[in-house]
């Protein structure tokens, strides 16, 4: 296996819970500026842009590119939703193998705190809410289902259900992240969580508490991305993207609930995820066994244990005992969303995450440095991966 | 997509007042096409479904391709109004002011007797569980609007 295409540049400003006093542009470009000084690289260096989120919580690509002084022969960018971040990475990944660009800047800057709350009337994708089919979460409004918390709920509690799992393991998740966050100071949420705190808090939409839901804040993320042969030259040691695969869709998928339960028009059925035998693993040449770290999408604690079972880590239904004994916690034996994640890192959509992968695969997590950390994976509920790779094959 | 003209026979449901007070129109896709008929259907006090001219499988949301052929000929029929719940959950607190008056509320995942499952409210009850037996009524808000929701029918499903 041979990765052709590496993570070569990252920079970011330390996520907010409050609005800063600062242009949407002016938070990306400190983000591209931090990111072109990690590489090396110089501004005009950078041919190909890919945008996140677009306005008005972030900017457009074509905005982002001129505000930047960006000159790209590439540029494109994804729906208003965070589901996207290793997508974006995969396109910037296919766009270099295919020479449409030689330095890619991946650019996530989104400004939540300035709006209503996702679900809400003051939200800019409200009107996602009637989509044919329903919202982008399963919110079907006329029925009271509102907000990315309801269709998560709703899968949960019929996984409880299915797989006779006990509700109080899962505070296990929120918890673990949230020991790692206190060693990170990008992390927003720095105070300590008890087991009491988490028992207590209040039910947003029951079954999920509010603790396992993830915090919204403000980020501007950078990531830069180039060939392998050019980012051996480059100033820092480079993260390779070994293999991939795509988000998954359709009338078998329920995006934020596990396949299988019998959510909305999915299917119930006997699910037997495809674990290693998912194309990122054999196309890697790599099974879940070898994976140092797993970073995953916590938009709601859950997708924690639906990802460990999607992709083989935990059998399936038995994720919520899998993780017992501080097993995804930094010194057990598979470290999960070590930054942190959605729920104590702050909502970046995935670009937390993907920072935290480079710090662990360059050595430089400080304190949350996992020893021997050479593979590292970014996986979701909804099906998409990337493994990552510090050694070029 | 092919479908049969109109066929209103069939169960008729309860219609009962939305107990929120508020107007439904901006929580609803207005009717176009074929939908047309899932909205007459409420209007006549039925729950419309669509029904795949190949498989004879029933399915929601209302779509131009079967899920399960790929077929593309539908017709509609009136659903029986029985159901059995999948999962629920349950809101503390109104995240939009039409459903101020009537926090807290249950949201049920339905299985029709048809077939599909479906997300409404639990309306006239608190307690809601996996495998309890449901009505789909239809309630009527305050602008004349109509959609399905239900009551549980008193047992298992
Ligand atoms: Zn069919």
């Amino acid at each position: 296996m041979s990765s052709s295409v590496a993570i070569v540049g990252i920079g970011c400003v330390p996520f907010a819970r409050k609005t800063l006093d600062e242009s949407v542009a002016s938070l990306a470009n400190r983000a591209v500026a931090a990111a072109l000084a990690d590489s090396g690289l110089k501004r005009r260096q950078i041919d190909g842009l890919l945008v996140h989120i677009g306005s008005p919580r972030g900017l457009d690509y074509d905005e982002m590119a001129t505000l930047l002084s960006l000159r790209t022969r590439f540029s494109s960018q994804t729906w208003s939703h965070g589901r996207f971040c290793g997508t974006v990475l995969q396109h910037a990944a296919m766009a270099l193998d295919h020479g449409l660009a030689d330095y890619v800047v991946c650019v996530a800057t989104f400004v939540n705190t300035r709006f209503g709350n996702h679900g809400t009337v003051g939200f800019p994708g409200f009107a996602e809410n009637l989509r044919e089919g329903g919202g982008p979460h399963a919110e079907t409004l006329h029925a009271g289902l509102i907000l990315p918390a309801g269709g998560t709920a709703m899968a949960l509690q019929r996984y409880l259900h299915k797989y006779n799992v006990d509700r109080a393991r899962l505070a296990a998740v929120a918890l673990g992240q949230r020991r790692s966050a206190l060693l990170n100071p990008l992390a927003v949420m720095q105070q300590p969580m008890t087991i009491a705190d988490y028992e207590t808090s209040p039910e947003i939409v029951a079954p999920l508490r509010r603790l396992d839901c993830s915090v919204p804040v403000d980020t501007s993320v950078a990531v830069i991305l180039t060939r392998a042969d050019r980012a051996k030259d480059l100033a820092r040691p480079p993260v390779y993207l070994r293999s991939y695969q795509g988000i998954a869709a359709g009338p078998d998928e329920f995006v934020f609930g596990q396949r299988g339960l019998g959510i909305n028009q999915s299917e119930e059925t006997d699910y037997r995820p495809l674990g290693a035998g998912e194309h990122v693993f054999r196309s890697g040449g790599v099974t879940p066994m070898d994976i140092d770290t797993l970073h995953c999408y916590d938009g709601f604690s859950p997708h924690v244990l639906w990802t460990l079972e999607r992709f083989g880590f935990a059998p399936i239904g038995e994720a919520a005992d899998w993780i017992m004994g501080g097993r995804i916690e930094l010194d057990g034996e598979l470290p999960v969303n070590t930054s942190g994640g959605h729920l104590s890192e702050g909502h970046s959509n995935g670009w937390g995450q993907t920072m935290e992968i480079v710090h662990q695969l360059r050595g430089d997590a400080g304190p949350r440095q996992i020893a021997d950390c050479r593979l590292a994976m970014w996986a979701t509920t909804f099906g998409d991966a990337i493994i990552y790779d510090n050694q070029p094959d | 997509m092919t479908t049969s003209p109109t066929d209103l026979s069939g169960a008729v449901l309860p219609v009962r007042p939305y107990p929120g007070q508020a107007a439904l129109a901006r929580l609803v896709i207005p009717p176009s096409g074929s939908t047309r008929t899932y909205h007459d259907g409420l209007a006549a006090g039925r729950l419309m479904l669509q029904r795949c001219s190949a498989c004879g499988r029933c399915r929601v949301p209302m779509a131009p391709v079967c899920p399960y052929c790929d077929g593309e000929a539908a017709d509609w029929i009136a659903a029986s109004g029985r159901g059995q719940v999948v999962s629920f959950v349950r809101y503390a607190r109104a995240h939009l002011p039409e459903f101020e008056a009537i926090v807290p509320y249950t949201v049920l995942c339905v299985q029709l007797a048809e077939g599909p499952r479906m997300f409404g409210r639990l309306a006239g009850s608190d307690t809601a569980w996996i495998g309890q037996g449901v009505a789909v009524i239809i309630e009527q808000w305050v602008d004349g609007g109509r959609a399905p929701a239900f009551v549980s029918s008193g047992g298992a499903g």
